[in-house]
């Protein structure tokens, strides 16, 4: 074959699979080409058999909404470095690099060199690994570099890129306590040395808490008497935080974000309840509030064991979820997540029960907590956001210039009557333009009046609002709609059935329905029709089959017509019942055809009237024996043996007439007017 | 810098344009482009939207080489937390996002079945059950097989050529997107997807 006639095929073939993605069959398409017939038809059989087997499984709601959860714990974890860490010039060339040489490290089971690679390409790789050989050396002796020294951050990013590959989580746990390990020990030597230093990771176990003394995984730290906590600190309790060393081996912490206890000296009850976090689906930023299970008695033990003096938060009275959307629900398709940790996403940690110490004062009686969302609207110093009044004051920082309509980030105070008082509001995006659309399928959770949960997903219903299939609490339902500031605005909310998808022989054909393959499928205002449906040829199906064993159309595609039955007027309709679970109706035509339609069922249907029931009695391939439904129809006229056209498709078999509302909405409206007559 | 630095640091980027390519052309709309932007500084709402625009479609992609739900979600996890990744270290997308996003999702396949040594045929009992079938156990059962073995014929083609298949005839995408999406001119989808059939009857009938 030439390449020219292969630039024709290849031409051809995107021509003609085009037609078959679009519902087209081999056959129509070879019938453009019939000079090509030979070449194309094994090339678009292929394609047509692969295209068959396109269909995925239904994604997990549960499995779908935990990867997102994931994702954007890390995309706000991501958020909140870039914001507090501007790398500098050499800092981004130094990860670079490390990433890159890491990029180079051969994996586990050796390289394999790709198919079709220019050898210019490969030369040129091994010019850059030997390069990277080089800078390797670099990474080697980084290794041993503290905070504040040149290498140190190809240190860091390798351990970046060492976690990023590591997959396996337990090999990933025992890699982050490595690495958490060795900042502790930075930190020490950092400390030791005297060296001075602005800023410091701190990641470890409060091990003993002191005053402003604190113990974190064997490192003696003192809190600044203007730090910022975020969470309750709890003997047990993972912390994490920013810390400075003046030089004089102190390390002050200025910023410190408190993770529920989880090990050690942590009660097994605070770890037998993980704390469930309501999950925000659409990423709409609503203050969640997520009250962090403790066990105070457990601590209070620990506590005494250790003869320390510890700091108890006072537990405020009123507190209450801010945000209708704070409050947790127990979802089925979510996962309770066993620690939420401190991140910008908005959490709130409550004390724990501070009835039990009365005797002990709060020492830092303030909780503070970040609220993220929409400002809706700002009275004089007091700005609500996403539904929640925070008051600002003189020594509120704005930063950003942000406004009605942005979306913020506010690092608030709660104060003892239960209000919000912001140090600071920082601005993360600006008004939307237009609504943005928003659209997301999952579990119907609650329906209160106006408001509707979706997925963790607050909804307003209004005047506008499509609702289609009766959704009911507990059923997979689509909506889209807009996102309005902090509201989403439902536009639609449809009910998700499952899908369907055969094919077969169509039977019956009407404005309303078809029959394929014994099973009647509706047709609505939202089925795809591909192809001219008529009856003998063949369909394929995809329907959504409701809770009463309806099937309604999505998408039907129609086959060519089949070669043309012999039909003779003697021939005898042949029904074949097909399998259904209780076939009522029963054939009753006779070999003879001489059945006498009774008149007595006035017909009352336009004559795309169908008999549709469910358990049909279906001729299949066979000619159809049908009875023209004439509304003026006489009590004697024959039974003519013909094909179906779908103006009039009555099964002619059924008995007792009946008349049938397969669809309430309307779907079908179709009579049965024929009795078959013995 | 000395000349050694600037050597590795001019080289170091040569790679990288070769495979890229230079015919990269922003195809996404102005809106998109905004959201992007956004998202481009780590802007959690606009990573968001962007997971929210993409997760199914990569999920769909990667089930359609792969097989099993399980693995494509967890790969489908693993595609954006590659992206947040890139951000981070500000070596994201420079022309098409998509279809940066599909090449971070195919080369994650590939690790996939690197990992795994090749290609396996999914035991019968482990494959995710279709929607299809209308309840014929005996289809149903042939269906799955004919996934698998297609999977298997897909994985004696080249990388290419297995990813216009998935692309242009299980995800039904246009030859416009699928060059979108591979970063090349219609023209060289139509080869390439001739050549991929051909190769994959071939390989189906041997």
């Amino acid at each position: 074959m030439t390449t020219s006639s292969d630039d024709i095929l290849a031409g051809l073939l995107a021509e003609c699979s085009d037609l078959i993605l679009a519902g087209a069959t081999v056959r129509s398409c070879l019938d453009h080409y019939p000079e090509h017939v030979a070449a194309l038809e094994p090339l678009l059989t292929t394609l047509a058999e692969v295209h068959e087997m396109r269909a995925v499984p239904v994604r997990s709601a549960a499995a779908a909404a935990q990867t997102r959860e994931q994702f954007m714990t890390a995309a706000v974890r991501l958020s909140a470095e870039q914001q507090q860490a501007p790398a500098t010039w050499w800092e981004r060339l130094a990860a670079w690099w490390a990433g890159f040489v890491a990029l180079l490290t051969p994996p586990a089971g050796g390289w394999s060199l790709p198919r079709g690679m220019p050898v210019g390409l490969l030369a040129t790789m091994i010019i850059v690994i030997l390069a990277g050989v080089l800078v390797t050396g670099g990474v080697t002796v980084s290794a041993k570099s503290l905070p504040g020294d040149f290498l140190y951050p190809i240190k860091t990013t390798t351990e970046r890129v060492q976690l990023f590959i590591t997959r396996d989580p337990a090999a990933r746990n025992i890699l982050e306590q490595k690495l958490s390990g060795r900042r502790i020990q930075e930190a020490k030597a950092v400390a030791e040395q005297g060296r001075t230093l602005a800023s410091l990771p701190l990641d470890g176990t409060i091990e003993a808490i002191n005053g402003d003394n604190w113990t974190v995984s064997g490192l003696n730290v003192t809190l600044d008497p203007s730090v910022q906590i975020l969470g309750n600190p709890a003997l047990g309790a993972r912390v994490r935080g920013v810390m400075r060393a003046p030089g004089d081996g102190r390390l002050i912490v200025f910023y410190v974000e408190v993770e529920a206890p989880t090990t050690g000296l942590v009660s097994a009850a605070a770890a037998a309840n993980p704390t469930a976090t309501p999950t925000r689906r659409a990423p709409t930023a609503t203050p969640s509030f997520t009250p962090t299970a403790t066990a105070t008695a457990d601590a209070l033990a620990a506590d005494s064991a250790l003869n320390r003096p510890v700091q108890h938060w006072r537990e405020p009275d009123d507190w209450t979820p801010a945000a209708p959307t704070a409050t947790p629900t127990a979802i089925p398709v979510r996962t309770a997540t066993r620690t939420p940790r401190p991140t910008r996403l908005p959490t709130l940690t409550p004390a724990p029960t501070s009835t039990l110490h009365p005797d002990l004062p709060p020492a830092r009686p303030q909780i503070t907590l970040r609220i993220e969302g929409w400002v809706e609207r700002i009275e004089g110093s007091r700005w609500i956001i996403d539904g929640t009044p925070v008051n600002t004051n003189g020594a509120t920082q704005i930063i950003g210039n942000p406004g009605v309509g942005w979306e913020v980030s506010a690092l608030v105070v709660q104060e003892t009557d239960g209000s919000y008082t912001a140090l600071q509001i920082a601005a993360l995006a600006p008004p939307e333009a237009t609504p943005a659309p928003v659209e997301f399928t999952d579990i119907l959770e609650s329906m209160d009046g106006e408001w509707w949960t979706i997925g963790g997903t607050r909804v307003k219903i209004r005047g506008d609002t499509a609702i289609v299939g009766d959704p009911q609490v507990g059923d997979l339902v689509k909506m889209t709609g807009k996102r309005h500031q902090s509201e989403i605005w439902a536009e639609r909310i449809e009910r998700i059935f499952p899908l369907f998808e055969f094919g077969g022989i169509i039977s019956a054909v009407s404005g309303s329905s078809i029959v394929v393959d014994g099973y009647t499928v509706l047709i609505d205002s939202q089925t795809e029709i591909i192809g001219t449906p008529e009856v003998g040829r063949v369909a394929e199906v995809r329907a959504e089959k409701m809770d009463d064993g309806r099937l309604i159309g999505k998408k039907i595609v129609v086959g060519p017509p089949l070669p043309p039955p012999t039909v003779t007027a003697t021939r005898q309709p042949t029904p074949t019942p097909t399998s259904t679970p209780s076939p009522t109706p029963t054939p009753t035509s006779e070999p003879t055809s001489t059945a006498t339609p009774e008149p007595t069922p006035t017909p009352t249907s336009e004559p795309t009237a169908t008999v549709t029931p469910e358990p049909t009695s279906t001729p299949t391939s066979e000619p159809t024996a049908t009875v023209t439904p004439e509304p003026t129809s006489t009590p004697t006229s024959e039974p003519t043996s013909t094909t179906v056209t779908p103006e009039a498709t009555p099964s002619p078999t059924l008995e007792p007439a009946s008349v049938r509302n397969v669809g309430a909405d309307g779907l079908t409206e179709s009579c049965a007017v024929n009795r078959a007559v013995r | 810098m000395s000349l050694l630095n600037w050597m590795v640091w001019a080289l170091s980027f040569a790679p990288f344009n070769v495979i890229k390519g230079d015919n990269a052309v922003r195809t996404e709309n102005p809106e998109q482009q905004a959201l992007l932007e956004r998202a481009s500084r780590a802007e959690p709402a606009a990573l968001g939207a962007l997971y929210d625009q993409y997760a199914d479609k990569i999920f769909t992609y990667i089930y359609h080489r792969v097989g099993q739900a399980e693995v494509a979600e967890d790969l489908t996890g693993q595609v954006f937390m590659r992206m947040l990744e890139a951000i981070r270290s500000g070596q994201g997308w420079r022309s098409s996002f998509s279809g940066w996003l599909y090449r971070i999702a195919h080369n994650l396949v590939i690790d996939y079945y690197r990992r795994r040594g090749r290609v396996t045929l999914v035991d019968i009992d482990d494959a995710t059950p279709l929607r299809a079938t209308h309840g014929d156990p005996v289809r149903s059962t042939e269906t799955l097989l004919d996934r698998e073995h297609l999977r298997a014929a897909l994985f004696q083609l080249t990388e290419e050529q297995a990813q216009v298949i998935t692309l242009r005839f299980m995800e039904e995408r246009s030859i416009a997107e699928v060059a979108d999406l591979m970063d090349k001119t219609e023209g060289a989808i139509k080869a390439l997807q001739y050549r991929a059939v051909l190769a994959l009857r071939r390989v189906m009938q041997s």
